[in-house]
């Protein structure tokens, strides 16, 4: 490579390593940008520069916090015998864990291995990550389907009576076309559920997606809008993210929930038709499923 | 606010100890708090997103090398990396724009002594001289895209930059503020010439 294609490439690499730093980048340049920088130190490098900026301008000019929230926080410190660190990726089968240029621009992917500058270390205490564990070459990892997890879950409340198991309550929503069956299934102290599906419209991602929502019975009320008068008004809260999935085929699916905070109470759950990628706050116009306690 | 001599947490918190994760959700939760209030308007959607934060620095600290970095920037890239993705999901909220921050005011236009005088972490105060020495418009731009979340085309409408300027600024910026805390990248195929 001649100097002058050398320099042309850093440039490059500077300003997607920017923009990505600034959640500016094009999703159609990650391709490019994993191309050019494969083990993701550089833009790395640069996400700890904007870093060390806004803890700067934050110890400047911090922001006082609302009165309790700290105390929320604390609270929801997972309470000992909660897996910790989770590492285990459950596999859909419709999904599988492969890392893509998608998945890398969203924070919400897994916290990749990441190696800034080692000059950068020794100048601004810059943070550095360990590649998670690899696995040892003597045992055969083994990733199991969430069918295979749900079961094992279920196997493993064979003789106690502390899993949620909620039958699913249809309503007129167009995205019911069938005779809807499953359940819904959660284990509060692993915080862990899966629910099982079918006779909900199969949908096109690029169009709409399902997401599920979990009512915590220990979190505020609130004013949004909820479907008939039950639990006394629990369902005007805002309820966790449970996560967005896909109906992919006609028959029953069996998809992991990804509750995005720590559930202390579940106490309901519901499934909206939201844009795709889901969204932060459902306007419910929309809830084809809800799950909740029978009587 | 936050300081790189605390006593480490994140190995004991990747060992599930609750009581440091508790000690390190006290020392954080205000510097969490300040990086995520500056961009996201809705102060629920603030609230809920430190929460989600944690529960990220959480299952994530394992991969921490106390050995080789600072605790406080690991947790403010996972929060960037959350508040960005955030902002792509919901879009960004124009009237966010805080031009006349004073902290970061006195912080970009201050003398030294200015900046000697501020009660900040002396890595915070290194920081803010590197930026302060760089030329308005790029500080300007780093600024507002950084510290506030704005995107290009807001900044370039706040500012009056065309967008082409503003990209090129930004760009710049960053990379002259990591190259001045930075002196060197590692001596791999990636290396920067100027």
């Amino acid at each position: 490579m001649s100097d002058h294609q050398h320099n042309e490439l850093s440039e490059r690499l500077i300003d997607l390593c920017a923009d990505y730093a600034t959640g500016l980048h094009e999703q159609n340049d990650m391709n490019e940008l994993d191309r050019l920088d494969p083990d993701m130190s550089v833009r790395e490098a640069f996400e700890a520069v904007a870093a060390e900026l806004d803890i700067a301008f934050a110890e400047t000019d911090p922001v006082d916090m609302p009165d309790g929230l700290e105390e929320r926080l604390l609270a929801s410190v997972p309470a000992p015998g909660v897996p910790d660190q989770p590492e285990l990726r459950l596999v859909n089968d419709q999904t599988p864990p492969v890392r893509t240029s998608q998945q890398l621009q969203s924070p919400r992917g897994a916290w990749f291995p990441w190696l800034v500058a080692a000059a950068s270390v020794a100048v601004t205490g810059i943070v550095l990550l360990r590649p998670a564990p690899e696995p040892s070459p003597d045992v055969p990892p083994v990733t199991l389907t969430a069918l295979e997890q749900r079961d094992a879950l279920i196997e493993a409340h064979a003789n106690d009576e502390d899993l949620l198991r909620y039958a699913w309550t249809p309503t007129d929503d167009p995205a019911v076309v069938g005779q809807v069956t499953g359940e819904l299934i959660w284990d509060e102290e692993r915080d862990e559920g899966y629910m099982t599906i079918a006779g909900l419209e199969i949908n096109d991602p690029s169009q709409f997606q399902y997401q599920l929502w979990i009512f915590d019975a220990t979190r505020p009320l609130d004013d949004l809008p909820q479907h008939g008068d039950a639990f006394g008004g629990l369902l005007t809260q805002r309820p966790i993210d449970g996560g967005v999935f896909d109906i992919t085929e006609t028959g029953e699916v069996v998809i992991p929930i990804d509750a995005k905070l720590l559930v202390k109470q579940g106490v309901a759950f519901a499934v909206t038709v939201e844009p795709p990628g889901g969204v932060v706050v459902s306007d419910r116009s929309r809830v084809p499923l809800l799950a909740i306690p029978a009587g | 606010m936050t300081s790189n001599e605390h006593t480490p947490l994140l190995a004991e918190v990747a060992r599930g100890d609750q009581d440091a994760m508790r000690t390190l959700i006290k020392r954080y939760s205000g510097l969490v708090w300040s990086l995520v209030r500056r961009k996201i308007r809705s102060q629920t959607d603030a609230e809920d997103l430190v929460q989600e934060i944690f529960a990220d620095v959480w299952k994530s600290a394992h991969r921490y090398d106390a050995s080789v970095g600072s605790e406080d920037t690991f947790v403010a890239m996972i929060t960037r990396r959350r508040i960005i993705d955030q902002i792509r999901r919901i879009g960004r909220s124009p009237d966010q724009v805080t031009l006349d921050a004073p902290g970061a005011d006195r912080a970009c236009s201050g003398s030294d002594d200015t900046i000697d005088q501020m009660d900040a972490s002396p890595n915070a105060k290194r920081v803010m001289r590197v930026l302060r020495s760089l030329r308005p418009e790029r500080r300007q731009t780093i600024e507002l895209a950084v510290i506030h979340g704005l995107s290009h085309s807001q900044i370039a409408e706040s500012t009056g930059m065309p967008l082409g300027t503003v990209k090129a600024h930004l760009r710049r910026g960053l990379d002259e503020v990591r190259t001045l805390l930075t002196p060197q990248l590692p001596a791999d195929s990636k290396e920067v010439s100027r």
